[in-house]
């Protein structure tokens, strides 16, 4: 082989090394011959571009310098260069008047010494700092010369454009003295020829003609062309790619036409030598070649069948094994004796096998098709296994059957192992979906189930919803432990399973909260019937270790048939119904029906119109004035929030507290009505009338806000005392220790603190002593039974005593008859405060109110 | 004593008496055109000379140089000089040329500066007078304009009876300073309003065709004109084509140059052109010994001076042989002082011009006798440091030759 393939390289080697060595002679004379003549038509293009290019920067130049001479002999420029007037106003007249060649971006004017005066510019084009320098140097120059200069800029001002700098400076003649010089500066773009190939690429510079370094670093390819009588010279630098191209060209040409001549001669000598030796020589050798391969192939499939750890078989095409592998003895069990000659139906199938798999390998086998399939085989020893068997046809060289192959492994592991994969994947899912203790479907279940039949909803099949809670549940788990909390919700759930039929569902939502879902027939009164059932069943007794317990459980109903809420949202209709049923007293059923949702919506709207209020800025301050109970001065207001809705109705508090206390909106209110609170006091104090005092009511919770303090430092007034009226129940809870801090900080601040519905009951002497508050305010229930009981007249004198004897001063709400303020000043309240003296009143109304009442002083005065 | 200060002592003797052996060189500058008004710098320069050579170029131990400087009509040339002069410990005192501008435009640096500066031509009014609070260090023996405008416009009303004028005005300080002062004295003569034309320095041939052009346009019989001889040259011989009518009166810018050679004698009587002088002729008419003496001191073998008329451009050589003698009586004044002795060269500038502003003898000059020609200036003495004024004032008038005689229209009085 290694032989015939030197033998067949060797021939075409030298064959090619001929016809090569052929054509270099030829190309090298021909490139010879032709050199000089191609050099110097190159020259002569060259040469002719530098003289077009030169004259092209001439036409530029030339109208710029007659433009510059012009200006310069302009006799308003020569006063001004001479000093007769300061400023070049004439000149700009001037230019503005001609018509300046576009490449002209400025115009340098210097005086004798050559100190610049003054520039203009008449293009958006900036120049360099090396021009600004060369513009500098070249008035110097003309300064002594007194001739007409142009000078370029060794540098361009743009590569991409290759734009340089020009710069014409003539004299600025009076009398024929020069006494300054009129530089223009003009930039020329020289355009990059860099074209197509086979043309002649050129970069042109300008230089001047005396300029020695730029001449120099022209290289020695580059032809130089004055350009006019500028003094300046047009360097070309040319890359020949001409010269390359038409010798490159001349070359190839060469080149082909001695190929084309040599080709027939060479190619005749080829195709002998090609035919005579090297075919004859190749075709033995390919023989050989493929005897020696098939050989190989054939000893290494066998080596690779017998070390195989799949079962391998060969049949012929009656399908009786003609050869197996040692893996298939190994699977099945059976000696080679025992397989030989035998069918492999006859010798691995059994009854479990699979009679519709056998059918469809029979098929295959008919048709010649290979098949793979998975089936149960038998051991020698009757053990079933099971097998993943691959079958295909054996084809001759001719393309003719000759039997099949087989090829199984064993996977009966793998069955086994997806059996239990499947049954653990199934418990899973039944758990997710469960509730552990109970064995109910959870709230997952729950919502998916509910989702999916509020989407296939029907209106003939309403949908209803049984909210349970149970009623005291938390006592059984306090009292009895939670083991008897567990026993009493399996009891419940198998009171649901019991009553509810076949379609509905029962759910245990978490905790002792549960839910049915009548998926079908969800009528009212089913429901209703339904829940009557089980809340009789759940109020029965359960016994637990030989005790009885009780627990009893508030149902809320909402159905679809009653139309008030879309499907979805029945959960939270039947919300509202369990709530409502929990508010009666519990241990009962409430439906969610037309009265229910009134309420519902009610409560809604109510929140609705709060937000928008906030919105608005609807909550406004009211004060009701303190007043003293000797002297019947006003000593303070009290504020009080009002909601003053867009028809001017008045809301008090009690119709919108609640509500936006639900819906966290408490803060943000009483931040609005403080912030307005502080600017009508500071607005009162700008008048000349300032407050006295102005109290707020602030809970607990309220006083640890920090913008609560923010707002009180921004207050924009002095003379009126600010108070917190904190109610006596906030010393009956664990109030955190922040309390007293923040305490201490409003008093830090100047803040005064009262204690509000003082005498409800709830303070201690202990807590009062650590609050130590400035002023109390008697709850006004005492107030009101002081007349009538002597048991309030007693509680009120033992408060006043208290504030005595802790110098606390007290204060009198509720003071609504002559008799209440006579009563509270005779038993020692410093203030008083109601409706004898005056109801809450608007912003306006206080000022009315305080202006009355410094007119009565200043009559009294 | 101790040895060390008994030699400290004899070196300052020797060293005192060295200097009073030997005599101090200080300078007088000439910023004058010497390019293109080179006539008129001449005449100053002459006449400073004249004047320096009677007393042999030295007064006391004090020798006095002469440094010119060219400025060629370049106000910005001038400043060049005027720090040169500024830079000189020995320099003294400045002698200006005969064009405005360039004291106009450099007036605040001067009076800052301390320059002292003394004027035998350059007429515009403004000069003289600096900017409040500033001391004035310009002296001035030539015609004030503020006197001349009015006397040029008197002139042409009352002896040229002229019934409309136009006003002729190079566009430089100077120009504009009498622009205002002629209008003015139209006003107050209450005579037509005249028409006025402005052109600037560098005024080229076809430019002063376009002003005559447009001047023969506007039916004037006169022209009051305010030029320097070259510009004045052109313009008058294209009014000479255009508007033969018209009579003529300049200032006497015209005279500081070539304009007799460059106007010819039947343009100059053609237009009946008149020249503003001070009355230097006048003088000689009556026989003045001064400017005889003057004449000689000035007369070289090679340029023998008969008459006043026999100098070119005479006016700066009368003013400046004028304000020279009165300089040099200034530093006989002060220059015994022990302030001048010891003073640094601002500090005798300054000496200088006190002594000019308080002359305690009279000075027999060309034109008259100085009788404490200066004073301290003030805005109530607007003219303490003008030596001439209007009396001094007088209309000249070319003849044949181009020399210029006293006009037969006019004397001083008009």
């Amino acid at each position: 082989m290694r032989h015939a393939v030197s033998i067949n390289k060797v021939f075409w080697l030298l064959l090619a090394c001929s016809f090569a060595l052929a054509l270099t002679t030829a190309a090298t004379a021909v490139w010879v011959t032709a050199k000089p003549f191609l050099m110097e038509t190159h020259k002569r293009a060259v040469i002719s571009r530098a003289k077009q290019e030169a004259a092209r920067v001439y036409s530029i130049l030339d109208p710029s310098a007659s433009l510059t001479v012009f200006l310069a002999s302009e006799p308003s420029l020569v006063s001004y260069v001479i000093g007769d007037v300061h400023h070049d106003d004439g000149f700009i007249d001037r230019l503005e008047g001609v018509v300046v060649p576009e490449n002209v971006s400025e115009f340098f004017i210097f005086d004798f010494e050559g100190t610049p005066m003054s520039f203009h510019r008449v293009s958006s084009r900036t120049h360099s700092l090396e021009t600004t320098s060369a513009v500098r140097d070249l008035a110097a120059e003309v300064l002594l010369t007194q001739q007409v200069t142009t000078r370029t800029v060794d540098r361009f001002r743009d590569a991409a454009t290759r734009s340089q700098d020009i710069l014409i400076a003539a004299p600025i003649l009076n009398r024929g003295f020069v006494e300054g010089v009129l530089t223009s500066v003009l930039s020329v773009d020289l355009g990059q020829e860099r074209t197509a190939r086979g043309q002649i690429e050129t970069l042109a510079r300008i230089v001047n003609v005396n300029d020695a370094w730029s001449q120099h670093t022209a290289g020695e390819s580059a032809i130089t062309v004055p350009i006019g009588s500028t003094g300046l010279s047009l360097v070309l630098n040319s890359q020949s790619s001409l010269f390359q191209t038409i010798g490159q060209e001349l070359v190839t040409k060469a080149i082909l036409a001695v190929s084309a001549a040599l080709l027939l001669p060479f190619g005749i000598f080829g195709w002998l030598g090609r035919q005579t030796i090297l075919r004859p020589h190749a075709e033995v050798e390919r023989s050989r070649n493929k005897l020696r391969e098939q050989q190989k192939e054939l000893s290494e499939l066998a080596a690779i069948a017998r070390k195989a750890e799949e079962a391998i078989v060969i049949t012929d095409l009656d399908t009786r094994i003609v050869w197996h592998n040692p893996a298939f003895e190994r699977i099945s069990g059976h000696s080679a004796d025992a397989i030989k000659g035998r069918l492999p139906a006859d010798l691995l199938q059994g009854p479990d096998t699979d009679p519709q798999t056998r059918a469809d390998i029979r098929a295959a086998l008919a048709a010649r098709e290979p098949i793979s399939v998975e089936l149960i085989n038998y051991r020698s020893d009757e053990e079933e296994y099971w097998v993943r068997l691959s079958i295909s046809t054996l084809f001759d060289d001719q393309g003719q059957a000759y039997g099949f192959m087989a090829i199984s492994s064993d996977v009966s592991e793998q069955k086994h192992n997806e059996k239990n994969l499947i049954a653990t994947t199934s418990a899973m899912e039944w758990q997710a979906l469960h509730d552990e203790l109970t064995g109910l479907p959870n709230r997952r279940c729950f919502n998916g189930t509910f989702d999916k039949l509020c989407a296939e909803y029907d209106a003939s099949s309403p949908l209803a919803i049984i909210r349970i809670d149970l009623d005291h549940f938390k006592n059984v788990n306090d009292t009895m432990g939670h083991e008897a909390g567990d026993k009493v919700l399996c009891q419940v759930s198998q009171v649901l399973r019991d009553e509810i039929s076949q379609d509905d569902i029962p759910v245990r939502i978490g905790g002792d909260e549960f839910i049915v879902l009548l998926g079908k027939n969800g009528t009212l009164k089913n429901a209703q019937k339904l829940a009557q059932n089980m809340l009789r069943r759940v109020s029965e007794p359960i016994e637990y270790e030989g005790k009885s317990l009780r627990v009893g459980a508030s149902f809320g109903i909402a159905s679809s048939e009653c139309n008030l809420v879309a499907t979805e949202e029945l959960v939270r209709a039947a919300d509202a119904a369990l709530y409502i049923a929990k508010e009666r007293g519990r241990n009962q059923v409430i439906t969610y029906g037309a009265e229910e949702h009134k309420k519902v919506v009610a409560v809604r709207d109510t929140a609705e119109l709060i937000r928008l209020g906030l919105e608005r800025g609807e909550f406004v301050p009211f004060y009701q004035p303190q007043i003293d109970a000797k002297t019947h001065d006003v000593v303070g207001v009290e504020v009080l929030a009002r909601w003053v809705q867009p028809d001017k109705a008045v809301i008090p508090p009690s119709g919108f507290l609640e509500v936006a206390e639900q819906l966290s909106m408490l803060t943000l209110l009483d931040r609005m009505v403080m912030k307005k609170a502080l600017d009508n006091v500071a607005e009162l104090e700008r008048a000349g009338t300032p407050l006295p005092k102005v109290s707020f009511n602030v809970t607990a919770g309220r006083l640890s806000d920090p913008d609560l303090l923010v707002a009180i430092d921004e207050r924009d007034f002095t003379k009126t005392k600010v108070s917190f009226e904190i109610l006596e129940s906030v010393f009956l809870d664990d109030q955190p220790e922040y309390l007293d801090f923040t305490l201490d900080l409003l008093r830090e601040k100047g803040l005064l603190i009262e204690i509000d519905d003082f005498g409800s009951g709830h303070a201690s002497m202990i807590s009062l002593m650590r609050v130590r508050p400035d002023v109390l305010k008697i709850d006004q229930r005492l107030v009101y039974g002081a007349p009538q009981t002597q048991v309030c007249q007693n509680m009120v004198r033992s408060i006043i005593g208290i504030a005595e004897s802790l110098q606390i001063s007290v204060t009198a709400e509720g003071v609504e008859t002559y008799m209440h303020a006579d009563m509270m000043q005779s038993m020692g309240c410093a203030t008083l405060q109601g409706f004898h003296f005056a109801e809450p009143m608007s912003f306006e109304d206080l000022k009315h109110y305080i202006a009355g009442t410094h007119r009565a002083q200043r009559q009294e005065v | 004593m101790h040895k060390p200060l008994h030699i400290l002592a004899w070196t300052m003797l020797c060293c005192s008496f060295g200097q009073s052996a030997v005599a101090e060189r200080l300078r007088l500058y000439i910023d004058a055109d010497y390019s293109i008004a080179r006539p008129a710098a001449d005449a100053i320069e002459l006449g400073v000379r004249s004047a320096l050579s009677e007393v042999d170029y030295a007064i006391g131990d004090i020798e006095l140089e002469v440094v010119p400087m060219d400025h060629r009509a370049n106000s910005k040339r001038s400043m060049a000089n005027l720090r040169a002069f500024e830079n000189d410990p020995q320099a003294l005192a400045v002698i200006g040329g005969v064009h405005s501008p360039p004291y106009l435009t450099n007036r605040e640096h001067i009076n800052d500066r301390g320059l002292l500066l003394l004027l035998p031509w350059s007429a515009a009014g403004p000069i003289t007078r600096p900017e409040a609070g500033q001391v004035n260090w310009i002296f001035r023996l030539s015609v004030d304009d503020t006197k001349a405008g009015p006397f040029l416009v008197n002139h042409v009303l009352n002896n040229r009876r002229c019934q409309r004028t136009a006003l002729l005005l190079v566009d430089t300080g100077w120009g504009r300073a009498n622009r205002v002062t002629m209008l003015e004295a139209f006003r107050e003569a209450k005579a037509n309003e005249p028409v006025v034309f402005t052109f600037p320095t560098a005024l080229g041939s076809a430019s002063a065709r376009t002003l005559a052009e447009n001047v023969a346009g506007m039916d004037v019989d006169c022209a009051i004109m305010l030029s320097n001889a070259q510009e004045g040259a052109l313009l008058v011989n294209e009014l000479h084509e255009l508007a033969p009518h018209i009579r003529l009166v300049s200032h006497w810018g015209i005279v500081s140059g070539d304009f007799r050679d460059m106007v010819s004698h039947t343009v100059r009587s053609d237009l009946q052109i008149e020249v503003l002088q001070t009355c230097g002729l006048k003088v000689e008419r009556d026989g003045s010994t001064v400017l005889a003496q003057a004449l000689r001191s000035a007369s070289t073998q090679a340029h023998p001076f008969e008459r006043l008329s026999d100098v070119h451009a005479s006016t700066g050589f009368v003013h400046s042989y004028d304000l020279v003698k009165i300089l040099l009586a200034a530093i006989a004044q002060t220059s015994g002082s022990d302030a001048w002795k010891h003073g640094s060269i601002s500090e005798r500038r300054n000496l200088l011009r006190v002594a000019l502003e308080d002359l305690a003898r009279p000075v027999e000059g060309i034109l008259k006798t100085y009788n404490r020609p200066f004073g301290p200036f003030s805005d109530s003495a607007p003219d303490a440091h003008e030596a001439l004024n209007g009396q001094d004032l007088c209309v000249a008038s070319f003849a044949e030759s181009g020399r210029l005689v006293l006009s037969e229209m006019a004397d001083h009085d008009s």
